[in-house]
């Protein structure tokens, strides 16, 4: 007849095999959660840079626009001096290194607001920002003297330069490569 | 009787083995499961952390600064502003906001100086 008792070691195997995989199994999913916030900390920091990018280039801008000046030159009418004064600013906006401008760019609100989308990304996350540089654009009177005919003319001619330039959000869209946007 | 002397010596030894096991396992499961209540802790430490980094940052954007005393007196618990805040002849600020308990948790932060913000605000 085959002994029926004896087994009490195999359950006692059991509940040890059961405690290890709950050990296991929680020592796991908490080194998967540091992780993943460790992760976070570097997206975070990620984004704070790719929008500090953003910000510095707007205050570049920003600080470079009010050095903005005609350097000399005298145009006939204000109009023509201001137009060149805002080609300069659309010029010296577009010229940055990392940052993205889209080529669709152009003066708003009666051509005193200039509007640009800037895109930045660093690691694994995209900035999208609509932003507007406002500027004062001031064109210069000048009365110089010309000869005319071997006569001593007075004639009315004009420079520019931009002041008071500041900028501003109008919207902003983050997004990372997991496909989040806010 | 002779049966039960048989059975008594038997299930004596399974005892004996299985408080051996159980000893000899009882101590690193125990562990394990403290070690990973512990990790659970410190994550939710970091998580409060994080946020309080971020949270610290979104005010600085959106509030600007106007000068070093001013970024100091800002009321953001449980961060510290490294000291080498500067400002650039650029026109933008960098600093690095730090968490309080966490040296590892920082952000290096670059913002617009409110000269060259518009009036109307518009933080990001």
């Amino acid at each position: 007849m085959k002994k029926k008792d004896g087994y009490v070691i195999i359950y006692v195997v059991f509940v040890v095999l059961f405690l290890c995989i709950v050990a296991v199994g929680s020592c796991t999913s908490a080194l998967n959660n540091l992780k993943i916030q460790n992760a976070s900390i570097h997206q975070m920091q990620d984004r704070y840079k790719a929008e500090g990018d953003i910000e510095q280039y707007m205050a570049e801008v920003c600080v470079a626009g009010e050095k903005v000046n005609s350097n000399g030159h005298l145009y006939l009418s204000a109009a023509e001096a201001k137009g060149h004064a805002k080609l300069d600013f659309s010029n010296l906006v577009n010229s940055s290194g990392s940052i993205t401008c889209d080529k669709t760019a152009g003066w708003v609100d009666g051509g005193i607001e200039y509007q640009v989308t800037l895109e930045t990304s660093c690691g694994s996350t995209r900035i999208i920002a609509v932003v507007a540089f406002r500027a004062n654009i001031a064109a210069n009177e000048h009365t110089v003297t010309v000869m005319v005919d071997g006569e001593e003319k007075e004639d009315t001619k004009y420079d520019y330069e931009i002041t008071d330039v500041t900028s501003k959000y109008l919207s902003y869209t983050l997004e990372s490569t997991g496909g989040g946007s806010e | 009787m002779k049966k039960f002397k048989e059975r008594c010596g038997a299930a004596l030894l399974e005892v004996l083995i299985s408080i051996a096991i159980l000893g000899l396992l009882t101590v690193p499961i125990s562990s394990g499961i403290m070690m990973s209540l512990h990790i659970n802790a410190k994550s939710d430490d970091i998580m409060q952390a994080k946020l309080a980094v971020s949270s610290a940052v979104e005010t600085i954007m959106a509030e600007g600064i106007e000068s070093i005393d001013a970024a100091r007196a800002l009321d953001l618990p449980d961060i510290t502003i490294d000291d080498g805040i500067t400002l650039d002849p650029k026109g933008y600020w960098k600093l690095t906001v730090r968490s309080e308990y966490f040296d590892d948790i920082f952000v290096e932060m670059r913002v617009r100086s409110n000269d060259v913000r518009a009036p109307e605000g518009g933080g990001a």
